[in-house]
């Protein structure tokens, strides 16, 4: 029998409504939060139901325990899509790269999320608390950044020619040496209220997942938000590290450093960064 | 199992009837909904379509209501037991034909999920 509905899609159309809800309704949720008050109480039938579950983490942990099988059995979701229609997917995505820099925005922005979310195995969105500043844009080779005040530039054991950055990131140091490997940097001065919410946007987005989208070479790289890009993003609209750069071939002669940037849904921290062949 | 099922009804009877708007819930079209997974999947289906319902009508619900304190006085209503009768006498003092935007709401949440399945 041939079922019409995926589970998949079903789960980031909720997501998408949630993302929605939370925009629509900040203030009475900031009111919540500051009664104690969690979200997770109402309004997300899933959760905490008298007969069903007792908290989020159930139901975050149904997610991620198909999201995990979903990977280990090499992407099952992946062979749902012909090759046909996954060329198809990357060919619309290769069209932004001849486009200025921006927000992609409306329906083609949900299409893509499903599209990616489809091929990936697991969730990736570009609506969250905070819009990211760009969707698509240029990608520039960032240096490493400093896990620790004693790190040096021989601690890293890859293009040492990439040199250390000398100041640490906005978020401090990096402390784990694996998260420092696939970061990325973002202008988040353009992220909307940066100055009047200066803290409350650096603590979210610090180490936030991502996926970016390298559609020439076929590659997606999940990586964490390490640092704010440090010049004016005109030439380029994102920053990404050492190995992201090299491993993921974002400056191959394909791609020239053309990208596309989602964040990923992963709040148990389940999905490994580094370089997935899409 | 996961849910007390009805013969040939593939809602989890369970699940629906926690909701304070369970009375309001287009089942047939509901359980036609669900027939389009496959068995093992349909209960995790039925979760995800509730939440969504529940998104959804909270979204219209805070819209209607005008004033911020009655706002946070249903979020609190939801938040103490959700399958409270209070909630509906509460929406019904609040704003009138609540019942037919509830109905309303379900119905466009339903047909929105099932459009955003097809494409």
């Amino acid at each position: 029998m041939i079922y019409m509905y995926s589970l998949l899609r079903l789960k980031l159309h909720l997501q998408k409504n949630k993302t929605d809800f939370i925009a629509n309704n900040k203030e009475v949720l900031e009111y919540l939060k500051d009664k104690n008050i969690t979200i997770e109480n109402f309004g997300f039938g899933e959760y905490n139901r008298q007969n069903f579950g007792s908290s989020t983490a159930k139901f975050d942990e149904n997610i991620l325990q198909e999201i995990s099988e979903k990977i280990s059995t090499d992407h099952n979701l992946a062979t749902k899509l012909t090759i046909e229609e996954k060329e198809l997917i990357l060919n619309k995505i290769r069209e932004f790269t001849h486009i200025p820099a921006g927000k992609i925005g409306g329906e083609t922005e949900l299409y893509f999320e499903q599209q990616i979310s489809d091929i990936l195995g697991f969730i990736v969105t570009s609506q969250d608390e905070y819009l990211m500043p760009y969707n698509f844009g240029t990608m520039k080779a960032e240096p490493h950044l400093k896990t620790s005040p004693f790190d040096n530039l021989e601690s890293h054991d890859f293009c040492l020619s990439a040199g250390l950055e000398t100041n640490r990131s906005i978020f401090g140091y990096f402390g784990k040496k694996e998260l420092e490997k696939y970061y990325i940097s973002l202008p988040l001065n353009l992220v909307q209220g940066f100055e009047k919410d200066y803290q409350n946007i650096v603590s979210w987005f610090k180490h936030k997942k991502v996926v970016v989208i390298n559609p020439n070479e076929q590659l997606a790289i999940v990586a964490v938000v390490g640092n704010t890009l440090s010049a004016l993003p005109i030439q380029y609209q994102f920053g990404g590290s050492p190995e992201l750069i090299i491993r993921g071939k974002i400056w191959s002669e394909k791609n020239k450093g053309k990208v596309m940037v989602f964040y990923v849904d992963d709040p148990s921290d389940k999905i490994p960064l580094g370089v997935i062949k899409l | 199992m996961n849910s007390v099922a009805v013969a040939h009804d593939l809602i989890p009877v369970d699940l629906f009837k926690v909701l304070y708007y369970k009375k309001f819930l287009p089942l047939e079209k509901i359980n036609q909904f669900l027939s389009n997974f496959p068995d093992k999947e349909q209960f995790e289906a039925a979760q995800n379509l509730i939440a969504i319902f529940d998104l959804n009508l909270t979204d219209t619900i805070l819209e209607k209501i005008i004033d911020k304190e009655n706002k946070i006085e249903f979020m609190r209503l939801c938040n103490l037991k959700y399958d409270d009768p209070k909630i509906l006498d509460f929406l019904t003092d609040e704003f009138v034909d609540s019942e037919n935007i509830i109905k309303e709401t379900l119905e466009r949440s339903l047909l929105s999920t099932m459009q955003s399945l097809k494409e």
